[in-house]
């Protein structure tokens, strides 16, 4: 009965919080902020949890796996949708190289934090209990908060296509995130004793699974869709079934749903024969609800007891986004020079930290529910609070100087041409 | 030279059936486009155009990606279709009842009808 009313409560919730009614309210900047970070429900998680309120245990909530699975599923399967071949080839330069040195940048220095962390931390030196907690400190480093219009100074063309490249290239990095994460998580497993070890054979078989689970999975969705009718509630019905299906093989394979799942996506959208466009329009009309459901789950597995180890560990995240994300749309801004023009806390945007890291750190505490995890989520929700404070904070000290003090005709003749360029391949 | 039309009432096909309206129709679900242009051609229906657009919800949804940050260069595979014929009030009248007939209540169109004052290249 209790797991039915945390059901109930949070599902309600979701829908409420998601409603048209409260469109007006999110247009304001400091409630998009809020918003798009999940903050404000991770808050309410938290004061419904079992710290302050005790209205959802996360007892109920690992109780309630498959459901969370199924939340989980249903992000990587809606990230896997969007990363159609012909889309990903025809990604502006910008966007490719900012998504590429952000995982240059991102995946040593956030490796290097998470492991001595971590290791400090917990006092562990086994590095196979060392790694799950490395790998999903760089997957949650991974990547950026794709909203940008809490942070848009001004209209003009910059902004808009700095905005297009944080979007484009967050979204291309949240596939990787996810990438490395599951692969990180099938490379550990549980032994017998149900101890933590390195398997690169059992881990390359769960790869194997992962990758056979989604043709499958492509080849059921695509016969289902042929049956289906063109209605609405036929496709809700598919779509349940697909996110069911691959969410519980997932598991049962001891790989995240959401790599999963986000396999499956990637498969379904890249077979031929197969309209997508009113599954997809579902799916995305959905987003914001499952999006708020996951973050009220997080602040109700959330463990404050992170001492001042965790708070450091947390602050060194914070911190070394600030030192690494900028450089990508640096990186970026060296092929289209437009974006050097755009406004100072737009620039600053790639600091925060991406809402996927909320659901890959939910991820790991239903896959390995320890004291250890639950405050890992922590740490990671502290993250990315400190990512979202420090560019409001960092704008206001900066001065409102271009990327690039300094610009020559020869670079704005050659990102003129670039962009030129794009546009006559796209 | 510009058609004068009579002064007449917005849907009151009864009165004036022969009077001038413009129909708009919004399918926001572009799969229901091809059964629609079907429906029209049926009803008579044989001139319209068809405008692609995007719902306000639409766009207040991608203001804010949180896990849909590709998806925005993907606007065309998501977007809703505005279709609007001039055509006589009867004829239009025909087309909103054949809606209501063969669309479900939940996938039906959003449609109505704007009186057509004046018109020029246009033979309704």
């Amino acid at each position: 009965m209790e797991g039915f009313l945390s059901i109930l409560l949070v599902a309600t919730l979701a829908i409420a919080g998601t409603s048209r009614s409260l469109d007006r309210l999110r247009r304001s900047r400091p409630i998009a902020v809020l918003i798009s970070g999940g903050w404000i429900w991770i808050a309410l998680g938290a004061l419904l949890g079992p710290r302050i309120l005790g209205a959802i245990s996360a007892e109920i909530v690992l109780r309630l796996t498959p459901l969370v699975a199924f939340a989980l599923g249903w992000v990587g399967l809606m990230i896997g949708l969007q990363a159609q071949r012909s889309l990903l080839a025809s990604l502006p330069a910008a966007v490719r190289r900012a998504t590429l040195v952000d995982l240059a940048l991102t995946i040593p220095l956030f490796g290097v934090i998470g492991l001595v962390g971590v290791g400090l931390w917990s006092g562990e030196r086994d590095l196979a209990l060392l790694a799950t907690p490395m790998g999903l400190l760089v997957a949650c480093g991974l990547g950026w908060s794709m909203e940008t219009r809490s942070l848009r100074a001004g209209r003009g063309e910059s902004d808009g296509r700095l905005s297009l490249v944080i979007r484009a290239a967050g979204g291309l990095a949240a596939i990787a995130a996810i990438s490395i994460w599951g692969i990180g998580a099938a490379l550990t497993q549980r032994d017998a004793a149900g101890a933590l070890r390195m398997d690169a054979g059992l881990g390359a078989l769960t790869l194997l699974g992962c990758v056979g689970l989604a043709v499958v999975i492509g080849a059921l969705a695509r016969l289902a869709l042929q049956i289906a009718g063109g209605s609405r509630a036929d496709l809700l019905t598919v779509f349940l079934g697909l996110v069911a299906l691959v969410s519980g093989a997932a598991v049962n394979l001891g790989a995240p749903p959401i790599f999963a799942a986000m396999l499956a996506g990637m498969v379904l959208t890249n077979l031929p024969g197969i309209e997508l466009r009113r599954f997809e329009r579902f799916l995305l009309d959905a987003e914001h609800v499952v999006a708020v459901v996951l973050a009220i789950l997080a602040g109700v597995l959330l463990d404050p007891s992170i001492g001042a180890a965790g708070a450091l560990l947390a602050a060194g995240l914070g911190l070394g986004r600030l030192a690494v994300k900028p450089g990508s749309l640096l990186a970026a801004a060296r092929l289209d020079p437009s974006l050097r023009r755009a406004s100072r806390s737009l620039r600053l945007a790639s600091v925060r930290q991406s809402p996927v890291a909320l659901a890959v750190a939910v991820g790991f505490v239903l896959a390995a529910p320890s004291a250890l995890s639950h405050q890992l989520l922590t740490v990671v929700v502290v993250a990315g609070l400190l990512s979202e404070a420090i560019p409001l904070a960092a704008s206001a000290l900066l001065s409102d100087t271009p990327m690039s003090t300094t610009t020559t005709p020869d670079m704005d003749r050659e990102g003129n041409a670039s962009a030129a360029h794009e546009g006559e391949a796209r | 030279m510009a058609e004068e039309r009579p002064e007449q009432k917005a849907g009151s096909p009864e009165a004036e059936p022969r009077a001038a309206a413009l129909l708009f129709i919004i399918v926001s679900d572009p799969g229901a486009l091809d059964r629609l242009i079907t429906l029209l051609l049926d009803m008579g229906v044989t001139g319209a155009t068809v405008i692609e657009s995007k719902g306000m919800g639409a766009i207040i949804r991608e203001e804010m990606p949180i896990f849909s940050g590709l998806a925005a260069l993907l606007p065309a595979r998501t977007g809703s279709r505005v279709v609007v014929s001039a055509t006589s009030q009867q004829r239009a009248a025909d087309v909103l009842g054949a809606l209501e007939r063969e669309f479900k209540e939940r996938d039906r169109p959003i449609a109505f009808t704007t009186a057509i004052g004046q018109s020029l290249g246009v033979q309704i």
